[in-house]
Protein backbone atom coordinates (compact mmCIF):
# COMPACT_ATOMS: atom_id res chain seq x y z
CA UNK A 1 0.00 0.00 0.00
CA UNK A 2 1.20 3.02 -0.83
CA UNK A 3 1.87 6.00 2.04
CA UNK A 4 -1.13 8.38 2.32
CA UNK A 5 -0.44 11.81 1.57
CA UNK A 6 -2.00 14.96 2.87
CA UNK A 7 -2.23 18.10 1.46
CA UNK A 8 -1.80 21.43 3.39
CA UNK A 9 -2.69 24.81 2.25
CA UNK A 10 -1.19 28.12 3.39
CA UNK A 11 -2.91 31.36 3.77
CA UNK A 12 -1.17 32.60 0.50
CA UNK A 13 -3.07 29.69 -1.02
CA UNK A 14 -0.07 27.68 -1.78
CA UNK A 15 -0.07 23.87 -1.39
CA UNK A 16 2.26 21.60 0.44
CA UNK A 17 2.03 18.07 0.53
CA UNK A 18 3.15 15.76 3.23
CA UNK A 19 2.69 11.75 4.42
CA UNK A 20 -0.12 11.18 6.28
CA UNK A 21 2.37 9.54 8.96
CA UNK A 22 4.78 12.62 9.36
CA UNK A 23 1.80 15.36 9.13
CA UNK A 24 0.06 13.69 12.64
CA UNK A 25 3.15 14.66 14.80
CA UNK A 26 0.53 17.81 14.58
CA UNK A 27 -2.29 17.42 17.32
CA UNK A 28 -4.73 19.77 14.94
CA UNK A 29 -3.85 17.59 12.23
CA UNK A 30 -4.28 14.29 13.65
CA UNK A 31 -7.52 14.96 15.54
CA UNK A 32 -9.10 16.37 11.70
CA UNK A 33 -7.56 13.02 9.97
CA UNK A 34 -9.48 11.18 13.00
CA UNK A 35 -12.48 12.80 11.97
CA UNK A 36 -13.29 13.51 8.72
CA UNK A 37 -10.13 11.57 7.19
CA UNK A 38 -8.87 14.34 5.87
CA UNK A 39 -8.95 13.71 2.05
CA UNK A 40 -9.18 17.04 0.80
CA UNK A 41 -6.95 20.21 1.78
CA UNK A 42 -6.41 20.98 4.60
CA UNK A 43 -6.39 25.21 5.36
CA UNK A 44 -3.78 26.97 7.59
CA UNK A 45 -4.98 30.27 7.67
CA UNK A 46 -2.70 32.08 10.00
CA UNK A 47 0.52 30.20 8.04
CA UNK A 48 2.36 32.05 5.35
CA UNK A 49 3.87 29.90 2.90
CA UNK A 50 7.57 30.51 4.36
CA UNK A 51 6.63 29.31 7.38
CA UNK A 52 4.82 26.61 6.56
CA UNK A 53 7.88 25.09 4.09
CA UNK A 54 9.90 25.35 7.15
CA UNK A 55 7.31 23.36 9.40
CA UNK A 56 7.62 21.12 6.78
CA UNK A 57 11.01 20.39 6.60
CA UNK A 58 10.91 20.09 10.56
CA UNK A 59 8.07 17.43 10.29
CA UNK A 60 9.97 15.51 7.62
CA UNK A 61 13.37 15.34 10.02
CA UNK A 62 14.16 11.65 10.07
CA UNK A 63 15.92 11.89 13.67
CA UNK A 64 16.60 8.94 16.16
CA UNK A 65 14.74 9.58 18.83
CA UNK A 66 17.49 10.20 21.69
CA UNK A 67 18.66 12.79 19.04
CA UNK A 68 15.38 14.39 18.55
CA UNK A 69 16.04 17.05 21.15
CA UNK A 70 19.22 17.79 20.19
CA UNK A 71 17.67 18.22 16.73
CA UNK A 72 14.78 21.23 17.06
CA UNK A 73 17.26 22.87 19.10
CA UNK A 74 19.37 23.14 16.22
CA UNK A 75 16.56 23.39 13.74
CA UNK A 76 15.59 26.60 15.53
CA UNK A 77 19.37 27.77 16.09
CA UNK A 78 19.68 28.12 12.64
CA UNK A 79 16.29 30.09 12.06
CA UNK A 80 17.62 32.29 14.81
CA UNK A 81 15.92 35.64 13.44
CA UNK A 82 13.11 36.37 15.90
CA UNK A 83 10.24 37.18 13.04
CA UNK A 84 10.41 34.02 11.75
CA UNK A 85 10.86 32.24 14.91
CA UNK A 86 7.79 33.85 16.12
CA UNK A 87 5.58 33.15 12.59
CA UNK A 88 7.43 28.99 13.71
CA UNK A 89 5.76 29.29 17.28
CA UNK A 90 2.66 30.58 16.06
CA UNK A 91 2.70 27.90 13.07
CA UNK A 92 3.31 25.23 15.86
CA UNK A 93 0.65 26.46 18.14
CA UNK A 94 -1.83 26.17 15.51
CA UNK A 95 -0.78 22.86 14.95
CA UNK A 96 -0.01 21.71 18.18
CA UNK A 97 3.59 20.84 17.60
CA UNK A 98 5.08 21.27 21.11
CA UNK A 99 8.11 20.56 20.59
CA UNK A 100 8.94 23.12 17.94
CA UNK A 101 6.91 25.42 20.12
CA UNK A 102 8.76 24.92 23.21
CA UNK A 103 11.87 25.11 21.15
CA UNK A 104 11.02 28.25 18.97
CA UNK A 105 10.11 30.18 22.39
CA UNK A 106 12.96 28.93 24.20
CA UNK A 107 15.25 30.39 21.35
CA UNK A 108 13.27 33.90 21.13
CA UNK A 109 13.52 34.09 25.45
CA UNK A 110 17.53 33.27 24.96
CA UNK A 111 17.84 36.46 22.43
CA UNK A 112 15.65 38.78 23.99
CA UNK A 113 17.05 38.25 27.89
CA UNK A 114 19.25 41.14 27.27
CA UNK A 115 17.47 43.30 25.10
CA UNK A 116 16.55 46.81 26.28
CA UNK A 117 12.86 47.39 27.18
CA UNK A 118 13.05 49.64 23.32
CA UNK A 119 14.44 46.44 21.70
CA UNK A 120 11.93 43.96 23.01
CA UNK A 121 9.25 46.18 22.06
CA UNK A 122 10.18 46.93 18.83
CA UNK A 123 10.98 42.76 18.35
CA UNK A 124 7.81 41.48 19.92
CA UNK A 125 5.91 44.79 17.60
CA UNK A 126 4.52 45.64 21.84
CA UNK A 127 3.35 49.42 22.17
CA UNK A 128 4.65 50.74 24.75
CA UNK A 129 1.83 51.95 27.20
CA UNK A 130 3.47 52.29 30.59
CA UNK A 131 4.25 55.55 32.34
CA UNK A 132 7.16 57.00 33.49
CA UNK A 133 6.06 57.02 36.61
CA UNK A 134 5.16 53.57 36.56
CA UNK A 135 8.73 52.17 34.61
CA UNK A 136 10.47 54.39 37.87
CA UNK A 137 8.24 52.31 40.44
CA UNK A 138 9.48 48.89 39.08
CA UNK A 139 12.83 50.29 38.59
CA UNK A 140 12.76 51.14 42.07
CA UNK A 141 11.50 48.24 43.36
CA UNK A 142 13.48 46.40 41.61
CA UNK A 143 16.94 47.65 41.40
CA UNK A 144 18.78 44.43 40.76
CA UNK A 145 17.12 43.27 38.16
CA UNK A 146 17.98 46.48 35.94
CA UNK B 1 -6.40 48.93 1.93
CA UNK B 2 -4.38 49.67 5.24
CA UNK B 3 -2.60 53.27 4.69
CA UNK B 4 1.32 52.71 4.90
CA UNK B 5 1.54 55.11 7.53
CA UNK B 6 -1.74 52.66 9.65
CA UNK B 7 0.09 50.08 8.67
CA UNK B 8 3.22 50.92 10.77
CA UNK B 9 1.08 51.38 13.83
CA UNK B 10 -0.56 47.97 13.26
CA UNK B 11 1.94 45.50 14.23
CA UNK B 12 1.64 43.09 10.98
CA UNK B 13 0.04 40.92 13.53
CA UNK B 14 -0.15 40.44 17.16
CA UNK B 15 1.97 37.87 18.69
CA UNK B 16 -1.01 35.46 20.58
CA UNK B 17 -1.04 34.76 24.06
CA UNK B 18 -0.06 31.94 24.35
CA UNK B 19 3.51 32.77 22.52
CA UNK B 20 4.17 35.40 24.73
CA UNK B 21 3.42 33.08 27.57
CA UNK B 22 6.02 30.55 26.77
CA UNK B 23 8.60 32.51 25.98
CA UNK B 24 7.85 34.47 29.48
CA UNK B 25 8.34 31.12 31.04
CA UNK B 26 11.51 30.28 30.09
CA UNK B 27 12.58 34.01 31.14
CA UNK B 28 15.36 33.69 34.37
CA UNK B 29 13.76 36.17 37.40
CA UNK B 30 16.13 39.35 36.32
CA UNK B 31 14.79 39.78 32.70
CA UNK B 32 11.26 39.24 33.56
CA UNK B 33 10.92 41.54 36.84
CA UNK B 34 12.69 43.76 33.97
CA UNK B 35 10.07 43.32 31.23
CA UNK B 36 7.43 44.36 33.55
CA UNK B 37 8.14 47.68 32.16
CA UNK B 38 7.14 46.85 28.66
CA UNK B 39 3.77 47.41 28.52
CA UNK B 40 0.72 47.22 30.84
CA UNK B 41 0.06 43.74 29.10
CA UNK B 42 3.25 41.95 29.81
CA UNK B 43 3.07 43.66 33.51
CA UNK B 44 -0.07 41.82 34.23
CA UNK B 45 1.34 38.46 32.56
CA UNK B 46 4.31 38.70 34.59
CA UNK B 47 2.56 39.49 38.07
CA UNK B 48 -0.76 37.52 37.64
CA UNK B 49 -0.86 34.64 35.68
CA UNK B 50 2.55 33.69 34.84
CA UNK B 51 3.55 32.84 38.18
CA UNK B 52 1.24 30.79 39.24
CA UNK B 53 2.37 27.42 37.99
CA UNK B 54 5.88 28.17 37.52
CA UNK B 55 7.41 25.79 39.07
CA UNK B 56 10.97 25.86 39.99
CA UNK B 57 13.45 24.02 41.80
CA UNK B 58 15.99 25.10 44.24
CA UNK B 59 19.14 23.77 44.93
CA UNK B 60 21.57 24.20 47.27
CA UNK B 61 25.34 23.92 48.38
CA UNK B 62 27.65 26.67 48.19
CA UNK B 63 25.69 28.79 46.28
CA UNK B 64 21.85 28.61 45.28
CA UNK B 65 20.81 27.63 42.44
CA UNK B 66 17.45 27.54 41.03
CA UNK B 67 16.13 25.61 37.74
CA UNK B 68 13.26 25.37 35.65
CA UNK B 69 12.82 21.25 35.92
CA UNK B 70 11.06 20.98 32.87
CA UNK B 71 13.72 22.92 30.79
CA UNK B 72 17.04 21.88 31.79
CA UNK B 73 18.67 24.84 29.82
CA UNK B 74 17.63 27.25 31.98
CA UNK B 75 19.44 27.32 35.38
CA UNK B 76 19.92 30.70 36.92
CA UNK B 77 22.80 30.95 40.33
CA UNK B 78 20.93 33.03 43.02
CA UNK B 79 22.93 36.01 44.28
CA UNK B 80 23.14 34.87 48.28
CA UNK B 81 20.34 36.17 50.44
CA UNK B 82 22.84 38.67 51.97
CA UNK B 83 25.95 40.42 50.74
CA UNK B 84 28.24 39.30 52.56
CA UNK B 85 26.87 35.46 52.39
CA UNK B 86 29.38 33.05 52.86
CA UNK B 87 28.02 30.10 54.29
CA UNK B 88 29.48 26.50 54.89
CA UNK B 89 26.18 24.83 54.29
CA UNK B 90 22.99 25.52 53.53
CA UNK B 91 19.89 23.63 53.98
CA UNK B 92 16.47 24.25 52.42
CA UNK B 93 14.24 23.49 54.92
CA UNK B 94 10.93 24.38 53.07
CA UNK B 95 8.77 26.58 51.07
CA UNK B 96 5.70 28.51 51.44
CA UNK B 97 3.83 30.80 48.77
CA UNK B 98 6.88 30.94 47.07
CA UNK B 99 9.23 32.01 50.03
CA UNK B 100 11.90 28.90 50.55
CA UNK B 101 13.43 28.87 54.18
CA UNK B 102 16.81 28.47 54.46
CA UNK B 103 19.02 27.55 57.73
CA UNK B 104 22.89 28.58 56.60
CA UNK B 105 25.77 27.23 58.92
CA UNK B 106 27.76 29.36 59.30
CA UNK B 107 31.26 29.45 61.28
CA UNK B 108 29.85 29.60 64.39
CA UNK B 109 26.11 29.96 64.14
CA UNK B 110 22.95 29.36 62.28
CA UNK B 111 21.31 31.51 60.86
CA UNK B 112 17.92 31.44 59.55
CA UNK B 113 16.45 32.93 56.84
CA UNK B 114 13.18 33.60 54.58
CA UNK B 115 14.06 33.97 51.10
CA UNK B 116 12.24 34.53 47.82
CA UNK B 117 14.50 33.73 45.35
CA UNK B 118 12.49 35.74 42.79
CA UNK B 119 12.21 38.72 43.97
CA UNK B 120 15.61 38.62 46.18
CA UNK B 121 13.95 39.30 49.02
CA UNK B 122 15.28 38.11 52.39
CA UNK B 123 14.92 38.39 55.89
CA UNK B 124 16.73 36.83 58.74
CA UNK B 125 14.76 35.19 61.15
CA UNK B 126 15.37 36.09 65.26
CA UNK B 127 18.13 33.36 66.40
CA UNK B 128 17.14 30.19 68.46
CA UNK B 129 17.07 30.31 71.86
CA UNK B 130 20.34 28.55 72.46
CA UNK B 131 23.29 29.10 69.97
CA UNK B 132 25.52 26.56 69.59
CA UNK B 133 28.47 25.76 67.38
CA UNK B 134 28.34 23.31 64.77
CA UNK B 135 31.06 21.65 62.51
CA UNK B 136 31.14 19.95 59.72
CA UNK B 137 31.44 16.19 60.91
CA UNK B 138 28.29 17.07 63.54
CA UNK B 139 26.04 18.57 61.42
CA UNK B 140 24.00 15.08 60.95
CA UNK B 141 23.33 15.88 64.97
CA UNK B 142 21.14 18.33 63.12
CA UNK B 143 17.61 17.50 62.45
CA UNK B 144 15.40 20.84 60.44
CA UNK B 145 11.62 20.71 59.92
CA UNK B 146 8.71 22.65 58.35
CA UNK B 147 5.61 21.83 58.98
CA UNK B 148 2.11 23.11 60.59
CA UNK B 149 -1.03 21.63 62.43
CA UNK B 150 -4.22 22.50 60.54
CA UNK B 151 -3.47 25.50 57.51
CA UNK B 152 0.00 26.93 56.78
CA UNK B 153 -1.02 29.96 58.17
CA UNK B 154 0.23 28.38 61.52
CA UNK B 155 3.87 27.27 60.04
CA UNK B 156 6.19 26.32 62.44
CA UNK B 157 10.43 25.40 62.16
CA UNK B 158 12.11 23.17 64.31
CA UNK B 159 15.48 22.75 64.88
CA UNK B 160 16.36 19.45 67.02
CA UNK B 161 20.00 19.57 68.02
CA UNK B 162 22.39 17.46 70.32
CA UNK B 163 24.04 18.92 73.10
CA UNK B 164 26.82 16.49 72.49
CA UNK B 165 27.82 18.73 69.21
CA UNK B 166 28.49 22.01 71.55
CA UNK B 167 31.90 20.25 72.95
CA UNK B 168 33.12 20.15 69.74
CA UNK B 169 35.22 16.58 70.59
CA UNK B 170 37.62 15.39 67.71
CA UNK B 171 37.15 11.89 67.26
CA UNK B 172 33.69 10.49 66.69
CA UNK B 173 35.16 7.25 68.74
CA UNK B 174 34.41 9.63 71.80
CA UNK B 175 30.55 9.47 71.48
CA UNK B 176 29.50 6.30 73.42
CA UNK B 177 26.42 4.50 71.69
CA UNK B 178 23.38 3.29 73.05
CA UNK B 179 22.07 -0.35 72.31
CA UNK B 180 20.42 0.92 68.73
CA UNK B 181 23.52 3.00 67.37
CA UNK B 182 22.24 6.15 69.04
CA UNK B 183 24.78 8.90 70.42
CA UNK B 184 24.16 8.77 73.88
CA UNK B 185 23.22 12.38 75.12
CA UNK B 186 22.08 13.97 78.00
CA UNK B 187 20.26 16.59 76.04
CA UNK B 188 18.76 16.50 72.89
CA UNK B 189 17.02 19.90 72.26
CA UNK B 190 14.24 20.56 69.97
CA UNK B 191 13.13 24.59 69.25
CA UNK B 192 10.13 25.69 67.62
CA UNK B 193 9.48 28.82 65.55
CA UNK B 194 6.23 29.63 64.90
CA UNK B 195 5.97 32.13 62.08
CA UNK B 196 2.14 33.01 63.17
CA UNK B 197 3.63 34.22 66.51
CA UNK B 198 7.05 35.47 65.72
CA UNK B 199 8.76 33.80 68.03
CA UNK B 200 10.57 30.92 69.69
CA UNK B 201 9.80 28.07 71.98
CA UNK B 202 11.48 24.93 73.66
CA UNK B 203 8.94 22.25 74.39
CA UNK B 204 9.76 20.03 76.69
CA UNK B 205 10.27 17.32 74.50
CA UNK B 206 13.03 14.98 73.75
CA UNK B 207 13.79 15.66 70.30
CA UNK B 208 15.22 11.34 70.33
CA UNK B 209 17.64 11.40 67.87
CA UNK B 210 21.17 12.33 67.44
CA UNK B 211 21.99 11.16 64.63
CA UNK B 212 20.42 11.86 61.42
CA UNK B 213 21.26 10.77 57.97
CA UNK B 214 19.29 13.51 56.46
CA UNK B 215 18.63 16.89 57.81
CA UNK B 216 15.56 18.35 56.31
CA UNK B 217 12.62 16.28 57.95
CA UNK B 218 9.85 15.17 55.32
CA UNK B 219 6.37 16.58 56.32
CA UNK B 220 2.95 15.22 55.59
CA UNK B 221 -0.19 15.22 57.22
CA UNK B 222 0.78 17.15 60.31
CA UNK B 223 4.15 14.73 60.48
CA UNK B 224 7.54 16.00 60.18
CA UNK B 225 9.45 12.63 59.67
CA UNK B 226 13.83 12.48 59.19
CA UNK B 227 15.26 9.49 58.35
CA UNK B 228 17.76 8.88 61.39
CA UNK B 229 19.59 6.27 63.93
CA UNK B 230 22.64 4.35 63.18
CA UNK B 231 23.08 3.68 59.37
CA UNK B 232 19.40 5.12 58.94
CA UNK B 233 17.58 2.36 60.63
CA UNK B 234 14.83 4.17 61.64
CA UNK B 235 12.42 6.98 61.32
CA UNK B 236 11.62 9.65 63.72
CA UNK B 237 8.07 11.17 63.84
CA UNK B 238 7.12 14.37 65.14
CA UNK B 239 3.73 15.46 65.51
CA UNK B 240 3.48 18.92 65.05
CA UNK B 241 0.54 19.83 66.74
CA UNK B 242 1.48 17.74 70.72
CA UNK B 243 4.88 18.17 69.36
CA UNK B 244 5.53 14.57 70.68
CA UNK B 245 8.23 12.24 68.81
CA UNK B 246 7.92 8.56 68.18
CA UNK B 247 9.65 6.26 65.99
CA UNK B 248 8.48 3.97 63.01
CA UNK B 249 10.58 1.40 61.07
CA UNK B 250 12.25 1.66 57.58
CA UNK B 251 11.93 -1.14 54.50
CA UNK B 252 14.70 -3.63 53.87
CA UNK B 253 18.02 -2.05 52.19
CA UNK B 254 17.62 1.06 54.07
CA UNK B 255 20.81 3.16 54.94
CA UNK B 256 22.44 6.30 55.53
CA UNK B 257 21.95 7.25 51.65
CA UNK B 258 18.68 6.45 51.43
CA UNK B 259 16.24 9.60 50.77
CA UNK B 260 12.76 10.10 52.17
CA UNK B 261 10.39 11.89 50.50
CA UNK B 262 6.55 11.75 49.47
CA UNK B 263 5.61 10.66 46.34
CA UNK B 264 1.41 11.25 45.69
CA UNK B 265 1.04 12.17 49.01
CA UNK B 266 2.79 9.37 51.08
CA UNK B 267 5.81 9.07 52.84
CA UNK B 268 8.24 7.06 50.48
CA UNK B 269 12.08 5.78 50.66
CA UNK B 270 14.33 5.97 47.84
CA UNK B 271 16.89 3.34 48.53
CA UNK B 272 20.14 2.22 46.42
CA UNK B 273 22.25 -0.81 45.91
CA UNK B 274 24.97 -1.27 43.63
CA UNK B 275 23.35 -1.18 41.10
CA UNK B 276 20.43 0.54 40.71
CA UNK B 277 17.37 2.36 43.24
CA UNK B 278 14.05 1.00 44.66
CA UNK B 279 11.16 3.21 45.69
CA UNK B 280 9.41 2.03 48.92
CA UNK B 281 6.10 4.02 50.30
CA UNK B 282 4.35 3.60 53.33
CA UNK B 283 0.46 2.33 52.68
CA UNK B 284 -1.13 2.51 55.91
CA UNK B 285 -4.14 0.66 56.19
CA UNK B 286 -7.25 0.68 58.51
CA UNK B 287 -6.12 0.84 62.18
CA UNK B 288 -3.13 2.35 61.33
CA UNK B 289 -1.15 -0.09 60.11
CA UNK B 290 1.64 0.66 58.48
CA UNK B 291 3.46 -1.35 55.92
CA UNK B 292 6.61 -0.47 53.59
CA UNK B 293 5.75 -1.75 49.88
CA UNK B 294 8.07 -2.05 46.92
CA UNK B 295 6.63 0.59 44.21
CA UNK B 296 9.13 0.32 41.88
CA UNK B 297 13.06 0.03 41.02
CA UNK B 298 15.19 1.41 38.40
CA UNK B 299 18.56 1.98 36.96
CA UNK B 300 20.40 5.33 35.31
CA UNK B 301 22.87 3.36 33.30
CA UNK B 302 25.05 0.97 33.56
CA UNK B 303 28.45 3.25 33.42
CA UNK B 304 27.26 5.14 36.50
CA UNK B 305 29.38 4.19 39.46
CA UNK B 306 26.20 4.14 42.15
CA UNK B 307 28.57 4.88 45.04
CA UNK B 308 28.83 8.68 43.29
CA UNK B 309 25.03 9.16 43.04
CA UNK B 310 22.80 10.43 46.07
CA UNK B 311 18.85 11.28 45.66
CA UNK B 312 18.47 14.81 46.19
CA UNK B 313 14.82 15.16 46.42
CA UNK B 314 11.47 13.62 44.75
CA UNK B 315 9.05 16.12 42.94
CA UNK B 316 5.52 16.50 43.27
CA UNK B 317 5.02 15.09 39.94
CA UNK B 318 6.77 11.58 40.86
CA UNK B 319 10.06 12.52 39.40
CA UNK B 320 13.48 12.04 41.33
CA UNK B 321 16.33 14.17 41.38
CA UNK B 322 19.85 12.73 41.67
CA UNK B 323 23.13 14.10 41.58
CA UNK B 324 26.18 12.05 40.45
CA UNK B 325 29.04 13.51 42.28
CA UNK B 326 31.60 12.21 39.91
CA UNK B 327 30.45 13.34 36.73
CA UNK B 328 28.62 16.44 38.16
CA UNK B 329 25.63 15.62 36.69
CA UNK B 330 22.20 16.37 38.03
CA UNK B 331 19.74 13.85 36.66
CA UNK B 332 15.75 14.33 36.83
CA UNK B 333 14.60 10.45 36.11
CA UNK B 334 10.91 9.92 34.84
CA UNK B 335 9.63 6.65 36.58
CA UNK B 336 6.25 7.07 34.15
CA UNK B 337 7.98 7.48 31.36
CA UNK B 338 11.51 5.61 32.48
CA UNK B 339 13.52 8.63 30.77
CA UNK B 340 15.93 10.69 32.44
CA UNK B 341 17.24 14.51 31.75
CA UNK B 342 20.75 15.02 32.55
CA UNK B 343 22.34 17.92 32.69
CA UNK B 344 25.83 19.28 34.05
CA UNK B 345 25.27 21.00 37.75
CA UNK B 346 27.57 23.64 39.11
CA UNK B 347 26.34 22.92 42.32
CA UNK B 348 28.64 20.17 42.74
CA UNK B 349 28.22 19.69 47.11
CA UNK B 350 25.01 19.96 46.91
CA UNK B 351 23.06 18.26 49.60
CA UNK B 352 19.45 19.08 49.60
CA UNK B 353 16.94 20.83 46.99
CA UNK B 354 13.34 22.16 47.17
CA UNK B 355 10.82 22.27 44.53
CA UNK B 356 8.96 25.48 45.00
CA UNK B 357 6.42 28.06 43.05
CA UNK B 358 7.57 31.25 42.30
CA UNK B 359 5.74 34.31 43.20
CA UNK B 360 6.12 37.73 44.15
CA UNK B 361 5.56 37.05 47.92
CA UNK B 362 7.34 39.14 50.46
CA UNK B 363 9.01 37.61 53.71
CA UNK B 364 6.36 39.60 55.50
CA UNK B 365 3.50 38.10 54.19
CA UNK B 366 4.71 34.95 56.02
CA UNK B 367 5.56 36.12 59.19
CA UNK B 368 4.82 39.55 60.00
CA UNK B 369 7.20 40.20 63.37
CA UNK B 370 10.28 40.34 60.87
Amino acid sequence: MSKKTLTLMSKDKQLFNIEEHLAVQSVTIRNMVKEDGASSVIPLPRVDSETLALVIEYLNRQQAPEEDEDYVKKFVDERGEIPTLLELAQAALDLDIKKLMDAACMKVADLIKDFTLEEVREALRIENDRTPEEEKAIRDEFQWAF
Amino acid sequence: MIEPKQARLLPHRNVPDEVIHNILSRLSPKPLMRFRCVSTYWNLQITESHFKSHRKFLLSDISLYALNGENVYSSVEVPSPFENGHWKNAFVIGTLYGIVILALEKAKALQLILYNPLTREARKLPDPPRSCCISARERHAYGFGYGYEATPDDSKIVIGYNQLSCDCSESANEYEYDSDGEYISDSKYCHVFSLKQGSWTTPKTDFGCANISQAVGVFLNGYLNWLSGYRGSKIIVLDVEEMKFSRMGVPDGTNESSRLGTLHRRLCIVNKNKTGFIVWVLNIERYLHKEWLKRYSFTIGIERDYHCLDTICILEDGRIVLMDFKSLHLIFYDPSKGSQNIFKCMASFTTSGIEYVESLASPSDICRYI
